[in-house]
């Protein structure tokens, strides 16, 4: 099912804050430019507005705007020695998912 | 537990610090000292409607379930001076709750194999979704305890001598390994205890009265320029606080 698109001169991966300025600037200067994203649209209202955004069991602790390791993960090991194991909770390397998550993570992550 | 040394300080030191809100808290304290969830009163003095006390409409839980998990995490954050405990403010429904949900389900994590007993830094590594593990687990405690009686029977003492056994992964309730369920009960009597009172624990947001924490206030642009200001409202949930506009009494606003 894959099919060969036309070229272009820029692709930027990712639409959130970083890839949107970059893609302005460099359609700007007159290139033509793609930009790519996985994630499901978001918007700051009402997806990232208070009060309920304010809820620490859905964000913080259950991080509702990370990568669901359900539908995609990696496999890890620490060395040679080990088996390498699908990590079923991402607990480090973390990819936020949706459009603009990094704008809305743009802090370290953990579990 | 092996916290035990700990917890009865903290808890001390929380009723030190409880002094600095006495407001809240004394209206807290007005409401149950017997345990009993249906005797406290709410902050604002509101009575729930009559139709809706008593018995919760369990989505999922058993009767036998909801028994052990309420001498469970009436022991892991108990009722006491300082207010209700988990199981005094809703932490059975939350629980309830949460495994009838996609998330008890297991839509949170890669549940295919392989399956093989990982290092720690390859963290959970079992099969059971939430739900299946507090299903599983709380049937194997029982059949550990024996027929006749249940969690809810034993003596306090003999409650948390199981628990603390659990929580080192020294009893068998295979094939749910023991400390892991002890885990996940510990984190969810926490979460239900200080999670935003929709999910239906932390009723009447005892949890986050107890720790002073101020909840889900939507803004504060109105104080920003207030360094140092005592904040003095109580908290507020999301659902209460949809419309709410704050008055900021050092600004000459009526309160």
């Amino acid at each position: 099912m894959s099919r060969t698109l036309p070229s272009v001169d820029m692709v930027v991966v990712g639409g959130g804050w970083s890839g949107s300025i970059i893609g302005k600037e460099m359609a700007a200067a007159g290139n033509r430019v793609v930009m790519l994203e996985r994630g499901a649209p978001q918007w700051t209202s009402p997806d990232f507005q208070s009060p309920r955004i304010h809820d620490e069991l859905r964000y913080n602790t259950r991080q509702h705007f990370v990568q669901n390791a359900a539908k995609e993960t990696y496999t890890f090991r620490n060395n040679q020695d080990q088996t390498a194991l699908p990590m079923r909770v991402l607990r480090f390397a973390i990819p936020a998912t949706g459009l603009g998550g990094c704008g809305v993570v743009g802090r370290p992550l953990s579990l | 537990m092996s916290h035990d040394q700990t917890r009865p300080r903290r808890r001390d030191l929380l009723s030190t610090l409880a002094v600095g809100v006495p407001t809240v808290i004394a209206g807290l304290a007005s409401g149950s000292r017997t345990g009993d969830a249906e005797n406290i009163k709410p902050a604002g003095g509101v009575e729930p409607p009559e139709s809706s006390k008593g018995r919760e409409p369990w989505l999922i839980l058993t009767s036998d379930e909801v028994s052990a998990l309420t001498a469970v995490m009436g022991r892991l954050i108990p009722s006491d001076s300082l207010g209700p405990g988990a199981s005094d403010s809703g932490g059975v429904a939350f629980i309830d709750r949460q495994m009838a949900s996609a998330y008890g389900a297991g839509d949170h994590f890669y549940s295919m194999g392989p399956f093989a007993p990982g290092a720690a830094s390859q963290g959970y590594q079992l099969s059971f979704t939430p739900s299946q593990m507090f299903r599983i687990g709380l049937e194997k405690l029982q059949n550990h305890i024996g027929a006749g009686q249940s969690f809810a029977d034993l003596a306090v003492a003999d409650q948390d001598d199981l628990l603390s056994k659990m929580e080192n992964g020294e009893i068998d309730l295979s094939p749910v390994p023991s400390a892991a369920f002890f885990g996940n009960l510990l984190s969810w009597t926490q979460q239900s205890f200080f999670a935003d009172p929709m999910y239906g624990g932390n009723k009447n947001k005892v949890g986050w009265v107890l720790v002073g924490f101020p909840g889900a206030y939507s803004s504060y642009s109105e104080y920003v320029e207030d360094y140092g200001m005592n904040w003095q409202y109580p908290p507020t949930s999301i659902a209460e606080d949809q419309d709410m506009v704050m008055p900021n009494p050092n600004r000459g606003d009526a309160q």
